[in-house]
């Protein structure tokens, strides 16, 4: 006997008062009650959903949920860190690697023709400032969202905070020009590989979960 | 007599891998109810620990998944990668040679 659309919106209606908040562990779970309730009824039809529920929800043991989300949370973590790392070896590779070469290029250019003391605060200005347009986007586009994802949770700035350019201010005295060209077209590469893993998840999660964007 | 859950536990990716390659895909109550199947009862599959492990297949990029409408609600199915495809025949043959050396160390025989 399968559920009524009324049931399978209470499922999410509990899953959310146990602490799920992302719609696609929600749906993850709610599947799994849902058919678990099913299979249930059917043997016991006098048992009724709310019953059947409880009994379904007791297998998940005392923590409930509880360690699905935590360990989910870890693996959205990873996954995001694997693709980060993917897409920064793949700028290394061929056809990409012309693109980071032509921007050491005009990097070294720019250090031969002004001092780094103007090269530097221009270039932290301009990382800031690419990095708070970044954030800006990605809050808005999260709260146009009708419901939270994990998948794209961890994107893109999750994986390099700010806290190296904390470092750069310390050495600051210690940085030549070959230290600077070299920081810079990483910094630069960090941000063009956050920015493929951002967009990539996101059009991941439209795919697969339209409904969340509608 | 049911054998020890504890057994299985290093092996709980594994068997989701081996079965995901047979089946081409499947959702997380079918792998339950399989390794039940399979395993005549005696072994049940929690969900605590299912899903986490799924999850982490994901996360390495082992498995795939795809959504699929059934009625009223959405399901979530997942399928072996290429990645996937290799890692379970690795995974086997390490799981095949460690039963050889448990049968060598305590002289028994397994199937």
């Amino acid at each position: 006997m399968a559920l009524s659309k009324e049931q399978v919106d209470a499922l999410f209606l509990f899953t959310q008062k146990k602490m799920v908040h992302y719609y696609d562990l929600q749906t993850e779970i709610v599947d799994h009650l849902a058919e678990r309730i099913e299979e249930e009824m059917l043997l016991q039809p006098a048992l009724g959903f709310e019953t059947a529920l409880q009994k379904v929800y007791k297998d998940f043991g005392i923590f409930g949920f509880a360690k699905i989300v935590q360990e989910k949370e870890q693996q959205a973590y990873r996954a995001g860190k694997n693709l980060f790392r993917k897409e920064l070896l793949n700028l290394f590779r061929w056809p990409q690697f012309l693109s980071i070469a032509l921007i050491l290029l005009v990097t070294w250019q720019l250090v031969q023709t002004f001092s780094l003391d103007v090269l530097y605060p221009v270039f932290f200005a301009l990382w800031i400032v690419c990095t708070l347009i970044q954030l800006i986007i990605t809050i808005r586009r999260n709260k146009k969202q009708k419901k939270k994802l994990l998948l794209i949770f961890y994107q893109p700035e999750t994986f390099f905070p700010f806290i190296w350019l904390e470092y750069l201010v310390i050495f600051r005295s210690h940085i030549n020009i070959y230290v600077f060209c070299i920081v810079a077209v990483l910094a630069i590469m960090v941000k063009i590989a956050s920015h493929k893993v951002y967009t990539n998840v996101r059009k991941q999660a439209m795919r697969q979960y339209p409904e969340a964007f509608a | 007599m049911p054998p020890n859950s504890n057994l299985y536990k290093g092996s709980l990716t594994t068997i989701i891998l081996k079965l995901l390659a047979e089946q081409d895909k499947m959702y997380g109550y079918e792998i339950t109810k399989k390794v039940k199947e399979l395993t005549n009862g005696q072994l049940s599959l929690t969900e605590g620990a299912l899903y986490p492990g799924l999850h982490k297949l994901e996360a390495d990029g082992l498995v795939t998944v795809s959504m699929e409408n059934i009625g009223n609600r959405m399901r979530k199915y997942y399928s072996l990668t290429k990645t996937g495809k290799k890692e379970m025949k690795n995974r086997l043959a390490e799981l095949q040679s460690f039963f050889q050396q448990m049968e060598n160390i305590l002289n028994i025989k397994i199937a």
